[in-house]
């Protein structure tokens, strides 16, 4: 990776995490090159986490966390959690403004370097957005 | 390839291309039933078989004519070319995907610091990669879709971005892109380009902009390549002597559970020596999507392959559970492709003097076997 000429701006990052380097590489070089998403940067969370985050900044202002992880990568419910709660840390900096939304995605890494995106939500949330009289 | 490899992979076979199941919905004779088969070795120079070919179209074309007397004769030595061909000239596997080229690449290696252990590893091609693309749609440029294109497209973007700067300038601007600002401004986004077009604010050096985009080989790819001597593997600063086969596999073994490359690269294999372009069905929730000549460019793929290891008689599950399996059967009948659940069956492991196993070294493919069944979904309704 370092053999590329924008490696240098997640060296830092992948520094801490070595074994991480590829799925935190290849989702920024996707998310801010291929994607097209505005400010994107590489983030190591705090609080033990462990997981290097990329935060961007959508075309109508709002905060994306992506999770750069591998496709055959399993967690649990403590790190899914613990994504959330870095998630809305790390957004909220990221962010135009602190009204603005923020949506932590999966960015799921492949090893062809196919890049798929799924967004995680607070299930309760959106079903009572849902149900929610119009 | 040389006449080692040759003998490596046994006696030659031609692969039935017929073989291949036929298209999308239509019923084929193996529709619900697996048919075992054994990984296909190797089918020889693809110029003479293409000219046989031709020969045979020629004579049923032109019937019982005069001029099929003429072309009737070149059958009988054009047999015994093929036949010389075969035991002289150095072999090609598969002639749909015939490479024409050994291909340079690097591999890079993430290492654990406290084992030296390897961890991550990916495969790099930086020139050379159009040969590949276009012959099987190996890789995948890793900032495009498909081949590597962001180079062009950067390029593209600049040189637009140049002009219309020109035109302003030069007071060249034309009533339509004056009716285009405007409608812009109406829709809320700034004069500027939008996150749709922002090619234009990244800021890349011009002599970075063809380094930015390497096509990267999958591991399956990387190893079917080194084996049928189209690509040469580096260390990831391109120097020192090239890989042999079984170091790549090694490295790459390292970084997948012990046993699983070599399951998926069977499978891999089988798909390929069929003649199938076989790329990544990550975003289908598979193992493969099977696609014809020609790959991802021309068609839509045509099959969802998911790849299981075929454990003892009766112990093996079609899937995790039906549940699973009628989730993954629905999303393939959403996007239009058919479900293959793959077995493959490996040989048991070597067992070494001391009575551990030995997994090491590639796989001897010659003794595995593939089963296939096809999953669709069956409404009563339609009976």
């Amino acid at each position: 990776m370092d053999a590329h000429p924008r490696f240098h701006e997640v060296a830092d990052v992948c520094r801490w995490a070595p074994q991480r380097t590829r799925a935190l590489f290849q989702a920024y070089l996707d998310i801010k090159y291929a994607q097209l998403f505005g400010a994107a940067r590489a983030v190591l969370p705090s609080g033990g986490l462990g997981l290097p985050l990329v935060t961007a900044r959508g075309a109508r202002g709002g905060a994306h966390v992506f999770v750069p992880v591998y496709a055959d990568e399993r967690f649990g419910l403590a790190t899914l959690a613990a994504i959330q709660e870095q998630a809305q840390t790390l957004g909220i900096s990221a962010a135009d403004d602190s009204s603005s939304a923020i949506t932590v995605h999966l960015a799921i890494v492949e090893d062809d370097s196919t890049v798929s995106y799924y967004t995680l939500g607070d299930g309760e949330q959106s079903m009572a957005a849902a149900l929610a009289p119009v | 390839m040389t006449q080692a490899h040759w003998q490596k992979l046994g006696s030659p076979v031609a692969v039935d291309m017929e073989a291949r199941p036929s298209a999308g919905r239509k019923r084929t004779r193996a529709k619900n039933k697996g048919h075992l088969s054994a990984l296909p070795v190797v089918q020889r120079p693809a110029l003479l078989p293409r000219i046989g070919i031709l020969i045979d179209w020629c004579r049923r074309v032109l019937g019982g004519s005069r001029a099929t007397q003429s072309i009737a004769w070149l059958s009988k030595p054009l047999a015994w070319l093929s036949r010389l061909a075969y035991a002289v000239l150095p072999g090609n596997l598969l002639w749909p995907t015939l490479v024409p080229a050994r291909v340079r690449a690097t591999l890079h290696v993430v290492r654990d610091e406290a084992s030296g252990r390897a961890v991550d590893s990916w495969v790099w091609v930086r020139d050379g990669w159009e040969v590949l693309w276009q012959n099987g749609a190996f890789g995948k440029g890793i900032l495009s879709r498909a081949d590597p294109t962001w180079a062009a497209r950067y390029r593209r973007e600049k040189e637009e971005e140049e002009e219309e700067e020109r035109r302003r300038r030069t007071g060249g601007v034309y009533l339509e892109d004056i009716t285009r600002q405007r409608r812009a401004a109406r829709q809320g986004t700034t004069g500027a380009a939008d996150a749709s077009d922002s090619m234009r604010l990244l800021d890349v050096a011009a002599a970075d902009v063809g380094r930015m985009e390497p096509m990267q080989l999958s591991p399956l790819e990387a190893l079917f390549l080194s084996e049928i001597g189209c690509l040469e593997v580096r260390g990831a600063d391109g120097d020192g002597p090239p890989l042999l086969h079984a170091e790549l596999f090694g490295v790459l073994q390292e970084c997948h559970p012990p046993g699983a490359l070599a399951l998926r690269y069977a499978a891999y294999y089988y798909y390929r020596a069929r003649g199938w372009v076989v790329r990544s069905g990550v975003k289908f929730g598979s193992d493969f999507l099977l696609y014809r000549q020609g790959g991802p460019a021309r068609a839509h793929s045509q099959y969802s392959v998911v790849v299981r290891h075929a454990e003892a008689e009766g112990e093996s599950r079609l899937c995790a559970s039906w549940q699973y399996a009628a989730a993954l059967s629905r999303l393939c009948t959403q996007a239009r492709k058919s479900l293959i659940v793959c077995y493959v069956s490996p040989p048991p492991p070597a067992a070494e003097p001391d009575g551990s196993s030995n997994c090491a070294g590639p796989p001897d493919l010659r003794q595995y076997e593939i089963q296939e069944f096809l999953v669709e979904r069956f409404n009563p309704n339609d009976k």
